[in-house]
């Protein structure tokens, strides 16, 4: 048996490989294997398996001499603690005042630490050869038992060994206060430790870690005792916005970003450090008046603070028309158009917080870009020679038709179906889908290539999940809109088809009930559908790509991401394109919702939500990687 | 009976081999984290960690210790798993062991 | 050996029904979540040993505080409808004014909007007392002169000349019942129309000293009909219900001489016009004029706003009214059109200019 210490890996790791063609394989092993100890390797893979199972349950049975070896080695902090266990006399110590407990433990965390781990993975509990029921290793000697079953109390009663740790979790369990104990340079130890092994394991290297108090957040806590808590029933983080003069379309869509989870989380953990404080702005005004997120901040503090008056959001409006004075001021009314600028805004004020990569909008990563950037990828596919050619953009939302397909080639086909007299031919879009050739029209260029949906073909979408099929189906550019392929050198019809190559954590979907076109100005008031849970597989640029695999990508979706949203926000325009006024509504701690209509907040249902008409629908990733 | 007692015992050997490949793969670890994930985002965590609170509470802060907590939590914490959650999660489990089951059946040198 | 084992019991598992395997991965499932209970239990347990669990803790009160309130005509807080008047110091004029008119304020004072900017920049040239009449056109000038008197009037009260002005204004609102803060509000619009009230309070009845322009800047805004017990004049709105349209004509008329003809026609138009024509008025207003008049109006917006208007803009209807870019758009098109149209009557008589500030106020009260 031959034996190899993996010089490839990180230096934290040992592989020691076991092959069948020496004699003096078992003694090779060991030399191997102490070496490794002793070289305080973080991890030790053993292969095969079966040899490692043999090694671990080698190592637990007892053969203390390589360990103790390491072990000397490691820390003389170990000796007190191996002559209290010779001595056996510890009952009679005092039950533990503290400070002696977490000496001790201080000691045993340096001197078995080391040892546990190499131990933990193949151990068992040396009472019933199980590694269920909570398995304890003893911190006095090398003993595994469960806790369930009471076999490291059994150990304990037998050997007054009165200190073990939890494997799972590294807890530390005192027999004499008869319940785990907590020490701060054990638990430091322990979570280094975990860290490298969910590493190892291949967990992304994170591992979820509950949120704990810093120091100096103890001690700001302590000094200030009233608590704020978004619960059940509670009014925290709900505030009305009074109307500055037609103003709904921005209250709308503050209620929305207030109401944006992770945005919330940002603000209200201070995690804006504003640079524009510090000497690089140009106005005589105070600097720290001119920043969006500074603002954006103060609201968040005022939503969430339990006021109940009305707040009213007078210097969120001035920093963004100043700094978006492409709004046109009052003119300006849509929603959607407001969102957009405020997180244009936002992300400029951020960008210099970073510092980093302002030229390069995909590189940006600041917390607008982080929460609401997704990647849109456009596939231009030569109708001759079949090549496409790829193009990411990034985007902040997706605006999507609400018309019928094609339909506003000619203004006099642009007849919307009132809401309920929908025509009962619907027509299948996955139909549509294969056949490729199918017609849209999206924007105005598209329009203007004459583009013509086959007669009395009208496809209105009805659903949410109509209009991203449409979205990202592929659509004919037609004859008089000639791309330039790179593989043939020419001008070629081709076809276009829009999909997402990165998800936003916050999609923000604009239905677009508003149209203008030359001749015509409308609102489509039809009825849209939206879930409460949408899953955006598929319209992934890695899902369509694959679509003639369907199966394949259903059996791997599992493993892939997870791409499921849920609905957090609504933004709803009532009335006419004339006449009309902005509503919104928000969920708040799970699945409570409430209508903001400007300074009156009431309460609202999921169903009241799911049938409004909807104008800008916002929905949350419900499962965050980390990155 | 012989026979009972007999499969009895190769069941429990049998579970008890499966735990150990799920352990020293690290498909433990992978599931519990998936779990833990699924079982935060889906409230059970809080809704437990609330009851968690209440026993605290009606222990004190004091005496409480993690026994108590344990035999309080442990039981509600299995009931109130969603069911979806169940599912996704035995799926994923099936799915290792009949990975495994081919493993072994083709790479053991015998 | 152990994998020897393994293959056994997998080979078992192949023989096992279903039902068994399916236990198997439940117990797995079980121990797993058994887990994580363990783990929460050991993160509540830690945080009472070391002491967070208190700093964690949210008091009950608070809860009970926060609690949401479900009653209908309430919102979440209990609180009936905002009727109350709200005010905001406009970060960039730094007056205080009604918060219900910040947004059209605000795009005026920053010069935005379709045809604000040249204004803007020009009243910014006022301000810092460079008067240039420079490219406008002859109309302009016209205006520019004749509205000389207020522009130097306002930067006077910039001194503290105001404050007895303010104090005797929001005294007399107090007893109107209406809005506490309306002091600061009077500051900035301490133009034309507060002078008069000032000098009415004073017991005697003063409107007679006043110039013709200061007494139709006056009507534009409040009622305005006099007390026969205390010779003063009513400074609520110009929908003011104490007193009647009847009585408000006649005041006019008595105040004003003939032209009051043409003003009340106007004002019974104003009633039918909604606000967003009136708003459209303004800009066509601005259009052809000097920043002195604007600055006026402004200020005459505010003090109708503040002065004891029964009804404060109420929220959602002025949106309403106003909604929907396009339309927006649209109207200033047409005003266009309505302004080219009209600016030779504004040039020849001057209270026909007025009689759109007068057309927008009524309508807004």
């Amino acid at each position: 048996m031959a034996i190899e210490e993996g010089e490839a890996m990180p230096l934290d790791c040992a592989i020691i490989q076991e092959i069948y063609d020496n004699g003096n394989a078992q003694e090779q092993f060991e030399f191997d294997l102490d070496q490794a100890l002793e070289a305080q390797r973080g991890i030790i893979i053993i292969e095969p398996a079966k040899l490692g199972d043999e090694t671990a349950r080698w190592i637990t049975v007892g053969n203390c001499l390589h360990k103790t070896a390491v072990l000397a080695g490691v820390s003389c902090l170990a000796t007190p603690v191996l002559i209290q266990n010779d001595v056996a006399n510890f009952i009679s110590i005092p039950m533990g005042t503290l400070s002696i407990i977490c000496a001790s433990i201080y000691g045993v965390s340096w001197q078995f630490d080391p040892c546990c781990k190499y131990q933990a993975r193949g151990s068992v509990c040396h009472t019933c050869r199980r590694h269920q029921q909570r398995l304890h290793s003893c911190l006095h000697c090398v003993f595994f038992g469960c806790y369930n079953l009471g076999h490291i109390h059994d150990h304990f009663r037998l050997n007054k060994h009165f200190l073990a740790v939890d494997l799972s979790y590294g807890a530390v369990f005192c027999f004499a206060c008869n319940d785990y104990i907590y020490d701060q340079d054990f638990e430091t130890v322990v979570k280094e430790e975990r860290l490298k092994a969910s590493k190892f394991l291949g967990c992304n290297g994170w591992e979820f870690t509950p949120w704990e108090a810093s120091r100096a957040e103890v001690s700001l806590l302590r000094r200030s005792p009233r608590r704020r808590r978004v619960t059940f029933n509670s009014t925290i983080g709900l505030r009305g916005l009074i109307n500055l003069g037609n103003t709904c379309f921005m209250n709308c869509i503050l209620q929305a970003l207030t109401h944006t989870p992770l945005l919330r989380d940002f603000f209200l953990s201070d995690k804006h450090q504003c640079k524009r404080k510090e000497g690089r702005y140009q106005s005589k005004e105070d600097p720290k008046d001119q920043c969006l997120v500074c603002e954006m901040s103060k609201v968040f503090q005022e939503f969430y603070s339990g006021l109940r008056s009305v707040h009213i959001p007078y210097k969120l409006l001035h920093l963004v028309w100043t700094h978006a004075r492409h709004l046109a001021g009052y003119e300006q009314q849509d929603a959607h158009e407001f969102f957009i600028a405020a997180l244009d805004v936002l992300h400029r004020h951020c960008k210099g917080h970073n510092g980093t990569s302002g030229n390069n909008p995909n590189r940006c990563n600041c917390i607008i870009d982080q929460i609401f950037t997704g990647g849109l990828q456009s596939d231009v596919t030569c109708q001759v020679c079949k090549g496409v050619s790829i193009t990411v953009d990034p985007f902040w939302d997706i605006s999507l038709d609400l018309g019928p397909s094609g339909g506003q080639v000619t203004p006099t086909a642009t007849h919307t179906p009132a809401p309920g007299s929908t025509p009962s031919a619907q027509p299948d879009f996955n139909d549509s889908n294969s056949s490729g050739s199918s017609t849209s029209s999206s924007s105005p260029q598209e329009i203007e290539t004459g583009l013509m949906s086959p007669p009395g073909f009208e496809d209105v979408p009805h659903s949410l999940d109509d209009c991203l099929r449409r979205f990202t189906r592929p659509e004919y550019l037609g004859s008089s809109a000639k791309i330039k392929c790179n593989s043939c050198q020419s001008y070629q019809e081709s076809t276009k088809q829009l999909t997402m190559k990165k998800l936003p954590l916050v999609a923000c979907f604009h239905l677009k009930r508003f149209e203008h076109s030359s001749k015509l100005r409308k609102k489509i008031s039809s009825f849209i559908s939206f879930p409460h849970e949408l899953d955006m597989t598929p319209y992934m640029s890695t899902h369509r790509r694959a679509s003639g695999l369907r199966e394949n990508v259903q059996s791997n979706r599992r493993h892939l991401s997870d791409n499921r949203y849920s609905l957090f926000a609504v933004v709803n325009h009532l009335g006419t394109l004339d006449h009309g006024h902005y509503t919104c509504y928000v969920r708040q701690h799970r699945d409570q919702w409430f209508k903001c209509d400007d300074a009156m907040i009431t309460r609202a249902t999921k169903q009241d939500v799911l049938q409004s008409e909807g104008y800008l629908l916002f929905y949350h990733k419900r499962i965050l990687e980390y990155e | 009976m012989a026979d009972f007692s007999e499969r009895k015992l190769k069941d429990t050997q049998m579970k008890a081999s499966i735990n150990q490949t799920l352990i020293e793969s690290g498909e433990k670890e992978r599931l519990k984290e998936m779990l833990r994930n699924k079982l935060i985002e889906c409230g059970w965590r809080d809704q437990l960690k609330a009851y968690c609170k209440e026993v605290v509470r009606r222990k004190g802060l004091k005496h409480v210790t993690v026994d108590d907590l344990v035999s309080e939590i442990t039981p509600k914490g299995r009931e109130l798993v969603p069911d979806d959650v169940k599912k996704e999660l035995l799926h994923r489990i099936r799915a290792f062991l009949a990975q495994q089951k081919e493993l072994s059946s083709e790479n053991i040198p015998y | 050996m152990v994998d020897s084992q393994l293959l056994g019991m997998f080979d078992i598992e192949n023989e096992t029904p279903q039902s068994e395997t399916r236990s198997v991965e439940e117990d797995i499932l079980e121990e797993l979540v058994d887990e994580l209970s363990f783990g929460l239990c050991i993160e509540v347990h830690r945080s009472c040993k070391i002491g967070m669990f208190k700093i964690e803790e949210e008091d009950d009160e608070a809860l009970k505080e926060f609690k949401i309130i479900d009653q209908p005509g309430l919102d979440v807080f209990g609180q009936p409808p905002l009727k109350k008047h709200l005010e905001c110091v406009c970060p960039s004029c730094h007056r205080s004014l009604s918060a219900s008119r910040f947004a059209p304020h605000l795009a005026k004072c920053m010069g935005m909007g379709r045809n604000s900017s040249r204004l803007a920049s020009k009243r910014l040239a006022i301000n810092s007392g460079k008067i240039d009449s420079d490219e406008d056109d002859e109309r302009d000038i016209d205006w520019t002169y004749v509205l000389q008197p207020p522009r130097t009037r306002r930067m006077k009260k910039e001194k503290p000349v105001v404050n007895p002005l303010k104090r005797t204004k929001s005294s007399k609102l107090g007893k109107n019942g209406d809005i506490p803060s309306v002091s600061s509000t009077n500051s900035d619009g301490s133009g034309n129309g507060t002078a008069p009230v000032k000098l009415s309070s004073g017991g005697t009845p003063l409107y007679d000293s006043l110039s013709l322009e200061e007494r139709k800047r006056l009507l534009l805004t409040t009622c305005g009909v006099i007390s026969e017990h205390t010779k003063k004049m009513c400074t609520k709105s110009l929908r003011c219900p104490q007193h009647s349209e009847e009585q408000r004509q006649a005041v006019r008329r008595y105040l004003l001489g003939l032209e009051i003809d043409d003003r009340v026609r106007l004002r019974s138009d104003g009633t039918v016009i909604d606000s967003d024509d009136i708003q459209v008025d303004i800009d066509t207003y601005e259009d052809g004029d000097g920043q002195a008049l604007r600055d006026t109006l402004s200020r005459l917006r505010w003090e109708t706003s503040s002065s004891g208007n029964p009804s404060p803009t109420d929220s959602t209807s002025t949106t309403n009214s106003n909604e929907g870019q396009t339309k927006k758009r649209k109207k200033g098109a047409k005003l266009t059109q309505r302004k080219k149209k009209r600016p030779p009557p504004l040039q020849l008589v001057q209270s026909s200019g007025h009689s759109d500030v007068t057309q927008y106020d009524i309508a807004n009260g």
